[in-house]
Order: C-alpha cells, then structure tokens, then sequence
C-alpha cells in the first residue's frame, strides 16, 4: 500500500478576500463542531496563496513539519493540473487498485471527506 | 498523541485510516468527526465535481515532485502495490 498526499493550492489561504479566507473557515469549524474539536485542532497556520512552485513547496513543507507527518507528499504543478483532473481541491480521497483503476472516489471535501467510508473501500479492496 | 498515529499510516492501513481520520480534524478543510457521521442527504449542498475520473477508470497518470525535488510517477506503483490518494492543503 502507497500513501501519497498530493498538495494542492491553498483551500483557506490567508490573503483570501472572499469566503474562503482562513478566519471564516475556521468559524464554520466552530460552528459545525463546537468550539473543543476545533480548539483541538490548535492553532491555524496563516499561508498566502501560492504565487510559486516554491511557495507551494514551502506551505507542503510547513504542513508536514506543522503535522509532524511522515507520509510522503508530492506537490500539484502551478497550473493545478492534477488537482483538475482529480477534482482535488480542497480535499479529497482516492483509492487506486493494484491494476491502476480508481477503486473508491471520495466526495469533494469538506463535506465529502471521509476517511471511515475510504477505509472500508480499502478493505473490500484488499480482502 | 493524535499525531503519532499519523506516523503508523505506512505502515498499518487500519492506523494509517485512523489517522486520517485525526489528520480531518488536524486540518481545518478537512471534514470533522461530526461531519462524517451525516449522510450524503443530511450535508449541505456540495461544490460541482469537476472531477473527470470515474470508479473503473484507469487512475490518470501524473508525474509530480516530492518534497526533495524527485519525480513520483503515479503509473509507477501499477502491478505493484494499491495507492491511497489523498488531495489536501494544509489550511
């Protein structure tokens, strides 16, 4: 099994001047979870849109230290092609078979992420 | 303690699921707890797919850099081994 966490462009990036900015998205975590899960997420890291592979780079590098995660990352191309092709953005979850088929497709996140229903997929898929 | 679980993810599927299940609550676009327990019918509307993959059909191929700068090649791992996608940002 690979895991690999392909980042893409910023879902909530701080110079966002519309909806999507960092400040409301955290209010709506608030406010769909309560205040104690989205305190426990911590603090929120404030990143500007990426205007280069290298900001891109930077923020993947900022998210797997700021996580402490070990899982390999790859980075999306600026033109966000795979991201497109994927319908990745902001989050999602695939599951690719052995023969390179796409086995599970997860719904466009936030509302359609869902790791328990992926894992239940990935088991069908490896029994 | 919840991070630690995220280390497990390569190398147990059920920890590594588990913690991609904390990794949603790490991230703030990520979907939380509560969220996944609604049914499709009771989240709110969701944004157009603009997907252009489908169940059955051969994973798209890409060739994208890892932190160091490598090429990983998504038809690689083909023959070889099942792959767990996961799309995502840090905010």
């Amino acid at each position: 099994m690979v895991f690999l966490i392909v980042y893409v462009k910023e879902a909530h990036s701080s110079d966002n001047p519309g909806s999507g900015n960092l400040a409301q998205a955290v209010a709506k975590v608030e406010q769909a979870t309560g205040k104690e899960i989205a305190e426990a997420a911590g603090p929120q890291p404030e990143i500007a849109r990426h205007q280069t592979f290298e900001d891109r780079s930077k923020a993947a590098h900022s998210c797997k230290a700021g996580l402490d995660l070990e899982l390999p990352f790859v980075l999306d191309n600026m033109e966000n092609t795979t991201g497109s092709t994927y319908g990745g953005f902001p989050d999602r979850i695939y599951v690719i078979s052995n023969e390179g088929k796409i086995h599970y497709k997860g719904e466009p996140g936030p509302y359609g992420f869902n790791p328990v229903q992926a894992e239940e997929s990935l088991k069908e898929l490896l029994k | 303690m919840k991070l630690s679980l995220l280390q497990d993810l390569s190398r147990s599927m059920v920890a590594g699921i588990s913690a991609l299940v904390i990794l949603s609550l790490a991230l703030p676009c990520l979907a939380s707890r509560e969220n996944q327990r609604r049914t499709v019918a009771d989240q709110p509307p969701t944004k157009r797919d603009i997907s252009k993959v489908d169940v059955g059909d051969p994973a798209p191929d890409f060739s994208l850099k890892d932190l160091d700068g490598k090429e990983v090649k998504l038809s690689s791992f083909k023959g070889q081994k099942p792959v767990f996608l996961v799309f995502g940002s840090y905010t």
